[in-house]
């Protein structure tokens, strides 16, 4: 119900159907309402339509985006059976990345980065967008014990990684390592994830 | 704007509409089930999109 609505407003429906071949760059889909399906080599998936729209549109290399999507859709299937790996809730990345105007984000595959990042990447490799060092947000959580061993020296020497954490356990072995200067600068006791 | 303190912490599963065009999201938005009705472009109050998990 519309609380207090107004006197004049206008109902727009889309009736429509649109079912469109959206293949790309060698990779067969369809979009049909909003969602598009993909056909790989590992057999059929199902995303939204904007998202298969986005990163055929800023994919960092097109002539490898068949093989960069599976490889991206083999990471999110790792994601997805590791039940400590969270995805931030917008309201909660918007937030963070205000606060030092950061552009890029690590810790999540291209298939949920959100929208509103410039730039993403894993490690040294770039998701979308460029490499660039000024302030980034890191999720903990979406980095393997690798990635994480490799970016310890980076957060212990430099003050521009914004990094986004659950609450500390008691073991706090989920914890990464701070510099002495590291500060909280958000926290929240909401719905935080996606 | 969404980065009011109140929303940040709120426990509701409705998330508040938020579409923006700088960046990317001037390719992202235009493609959503309400981008494709140019909602963006619709000078009105958006009470709701797709998506929403919760009436609270």
């Amino acid at each position: 119900m519309i609380r207090q609505p107004m006197e004049v407003g206008a109902v727009w429906f889309h009736y429509e159907p649109e079912s469109t071949v959206t293949s790309h760059a060698g990779v067969t889909a369809t979009t049909f309402q909003g969602t598009t399906s993909v056909i790989t080599a590992r057999g059929q998936y199902q995303l939204e339509g904007t998202r298969w729209h986005l990163l055929a549109k800023v994919f960092s290399n097109m002539a490898s985006y068949k093989a960069d999507l599976q490889s991206e859709i083999l990471i999110q299937e790792v994601f997805d059976n590791n039940p400590k790996h969270r995805s931030f809730s917008w309201q909660v990345l918007r937030r963070a990345m205000n606060i030092f105007g950061a552009k890029t984000y690590i810790g999540e595959t291209s298939l949920t980065t959100p929208h509103f990042f410039l730039y993403a990447r894993r490690g040294d490799k770039v998701t979308w967008g460029m490499l660039e060092e000024s302030h980034m947000i890191v999720n903990w959580s979406g980095l393997d014990s690798l990635e994480q061993a490799n970016i310890i020296p980076t957060l212990l020497s430099t003050d521009n990684r914004i990094v986004l954490t659950h609450p500390l356990s008691p073991d706090k072995t989920i914890t990464p390592p701070f510099s002495a200067v590291a500060q909280k600068i958000l926290y929240t006791k909401g719905n935080a994830n996606r | 704007m969404l980065e009011s303190e109140e929303i940040l912490h709120t426990e509701s599963e409705k998330k508040m509409p938020d579409m923006r065009l700088d960046g990317l999201e001037s390719i992202y938005w235009p493609h959503t089930e309400s981008g494709l009705m140019d909602i963006h472009n619709f000078p009105v109050v958006i009470y709701v999109t797709d998506g929403l998990k919760s009436n609270k």
